[in-house]
């Protein structure tokens, strides 16, 4: 059955988003300093600006659907994962191929309580974004499990 | 088997590693003392601390010759080495992932080579496990170990008793598991040497080359031949032209036929073993077991010509060279045989390859916008750039604007009508896809592949497109195949295919 990531998670994607938005406008008043002093194009920080504005209220727009189309879910053969909202990917790893599971938290994720799990193939690895650390250790557990009995069998 | 040193000639090896390093780093010193003014205030310091870097050299590479030592025992190889920071590397043949062995042209004479030896371990190309200079013996005998070793591992129902107790290094008569060696044939070598696009990075490297001769020649005579070159009619710029093409295609012809003269593939029931080359003669092999897909190559004058080259994406590090984890199986055969030669090597491998979902129009006409857009902002950006900077060459680039259009359209097309897949069975996939005029064909067990993505944008779900995305591991990273704008019923049907067995 498929899940929807906590609601807590749209916390952890405004606060990222906005964190965003603060380096960008660093980066414009970087550039806007820059043209004062060395003369720099005019047009530089006032594209920075644009771009930092855009990149903020996109983010921030994307929110409610991206939380709307993110869906993972974990069966005895498989973990899939669905996620975006203009460009939709869904993935599908049997259990068999996966090698290890992950938890991590960063700063952001910790605030809100939650961690997001990594599963690593022998190619890449697919994060599922935040879950709460109750959920992501029996994640762990049951795809570790899984592995372990596809191995056996094989 | 006792300690033992390297061949005495790796201490000239290492010596001329060492003077090379010293010689660069004096250059260095040289131009820093001039930088900062010191070096005619205190020419004898810089001439003495100049010198002084040579001995260090040439002590650094006696000791690095005495330090490093080997060893092959019963169960593996072991490798002490390092002057400072001791190290020692102990290679048990069951852990070892391939050997490869090369052969400089100034080895062969003495029976030498060089040999690296791949683990499970992640190792980069310049760190990689290296007997730098040993007698080919030494590589027979590993090379024998390790595929014994690998037999045993595949097959432990089968004794191979005779495995690994003799420590005794001697030459090694081949194995009878041996099946009878392919040789790439030389008609066919011949035409992928003259169909190589070689030529390209040879002619820019001549063009560079008269750039930069006003540099080295002195001004008369660069006065000299640039007034001749001013005076040349049509007809003498035209053959100048050509010679530089014929000079290129020879100079890329001879470099393709050196590099894998005598292209041999010799297979053994648990290696896949390559070796090729004039003057430097390689060896690579991989385990067959570790083949994780296999990939027919071939450009677009390949394509006229009905010839593929065909490389195998190992789970390992194949060695230092041969792209590292993709190893060379074939450079050449005709098209028409790749699937028969390959068949007893791998067998796996389908005798004949099915039809493929191919792209519907209007995938194709996406394939060849998103080409014309790339190159739109390539070729404005370009064209920014030079209206800003120099100007002078503004009209030329716009006047070929057309050029570069008509040739995106082209590359779109051709990848449209590249793309495709399918699946054969229950256990493999064949993927098929188009870029830089460049079509590749993936043959994939099913059991091989590590996730498979569907991606499709929300305006793609009005078409009923979406890209297909099949991982793969290669060596200890992945190799993401992407076949874009398939119908997305068959990107479903791949998936599902893909998570029902």
């Amino acid at each position: 059955m498929t899940q929807q990531l906590p609601v807590t998670i749209k916390k952890v994607w405004l606060s990222s988003a906005i964190i965003s938005g603060l380096v960008d406008l660093v980066i414009t008043a970087a550039l806007w300093g820059a043209q004062s002093i060395w003369h720099w194009w005019w047009w530089l920080p006032l594209a920075a600006l644009i771009l930092s504005i855009l990149d903020v209220v996109v983010e921030l727009a994307l929110i409610p659907y991206r939380y709307a189309f993110w869906r993972y879910a974990i069966t005895e053969n498989e973990v899939s994962i669905r996620h975006g909202v203009i460009f939709k990917q869904t993935i599908a790893i049997p259990i068999s191929r996966i090698q290890n599971v992950t938890l991590n938290a960063g700063p952001l994720l910790q605030l809100n309580h939650l961690q997001a799990v990594s599963i690593a193939t022998a190619a890449d690895s697919y994060d599922i974004d935040g879950v709460t650390p109750t959920v992501a250790n029996q994640l762990r557990e049951k795809i570790m499990q899984l592995a372990q009995v596809s191995v056996d069998e094989n | 088997m006792k300690t033992k040193h390297l061949s005495a000639w790796a201490l000239l090896q290492f010596l001329y590693e060492s003077v090379q390093m010293a010689f660069f780093l004096a250059v260095g010193v040289f131009w820093l003392t001039g930088l900062l003014h010191l070096r005619d205030r205190y020419w004898q310091a810089v001439l003495v601390g100049m010198g002084a870097l040579f001995v260090v050299a040439v002590v650094d590479a006696g000791l690095r010759y005495w330090c490093f030592t080997y060893q092959i025992t019963a169960t593996g190889l072991t490798i002490h080495e390092g002057i400072i920071f001791r190290e020692v590397h102990h290679l048990p043949y069951r852990q070892i992932q391939a050997v490869q062995r090369q052969q400089r042209w100034f080895m062969r004479p003495l029976h030498l080579e060089q040999v690296t030896i791949a683990t499970a371990e992640r190792v980069d190309d310049e760190d990689g496990i290296k007997l730098p200079l040993v007698t080919q013996t030494v590589g027979d005998y590993l090379a024998q170990q390790h595929a014994i070793a690998v037999t045993m591992k595949d097959r432990p129902d089968e004794a191979v008793e005779a495995a690994a107790v003799d420590t005794k290094v001697e030459p090694v008569a081949a194995t009878s598991a041996t099946s009878p060696a392919i040789e790439v044939a030389w008609h066919d070598l011949n035409l992928y040497a003259l169909s190589s696009i070689g030529i390209i990075p040879i002619v820019i490297a001549l063009i560079w080359l008269v750039g930069e001769g006003s540099r080295w020649l002195n001004g008369h005579t660069w006065d000299m031949v640039s007034g001749l070159v001013a005076h040349f009619e049509p007809w003498e710029w035209g053959l100048l032209l050509v010679s530089v093409v014929i000079l290129g295609l020879v100079a890329s012809y001879l470099n393709v036929i050196q590099k894998y003269y005598h292209f041999t593939l010799a297979v053994t029931p648990a290696n896949l073993t390559v070796t090729h080359g004039f003057f430097d003669r390689n060896q690579a092999n991989i385990r067959r077991t570790k083949i994780q897909a296999v990939k027919f190559k071939q450009t677009v004058l390949r394509q006229w010509l009905h010839l593929m080259t065909v490389q195998v994406l190992s789970a390992s590090q194949v060695g230092a060279s041969d792209d590292d984890d993709q190893l060379l199986l074939l450079p050449v055969v005709p098209q028409n045989q790749a699937l028969a030669v390959l068949q007893p090597v791998i067998d796996w491998l389908p005798t004949k390859l099915p039809p493929l979902t191919n792209l519907t129009g209007r995938a194709k006409f996406a394939l060849i916008r998103n080409n014309v857009i790339a190159w739109f902002g390539v070729l404005a950006v370009l064209s920014g750039g030079l209206a800003w900077w120099r100007p002078v060459f503004l009209k030329w680039v716009l006047m070929s604007w057309p050029l570069w259009l008509v040739l995106a359209c082209l590359q779109g097309w051709y990848a449209g009508h590249q793309m495709g897949a399918a699946t054969l069975n229950a256990d493999l996939l064949v993927l098929q896809t188009g870029t830089w005029f460049r079509r590749q064909v993936w043959l994939v067990p099913r059991a091989k592949v590590q996730a498979v993505g569907v991606h499709q944008s929300i305006w793609m779900a009005r078409t009923n497109l979406a890209h297909l995305n099949v991982s793969l591991r290669s060596g200890n990273g992945e190799e993401l195949v992407e076949v874009r704008y398939l119908p997305a019923v068959t990107a479903q049907q791949i998936q599902a295919w893909y998570l029902a067995h």
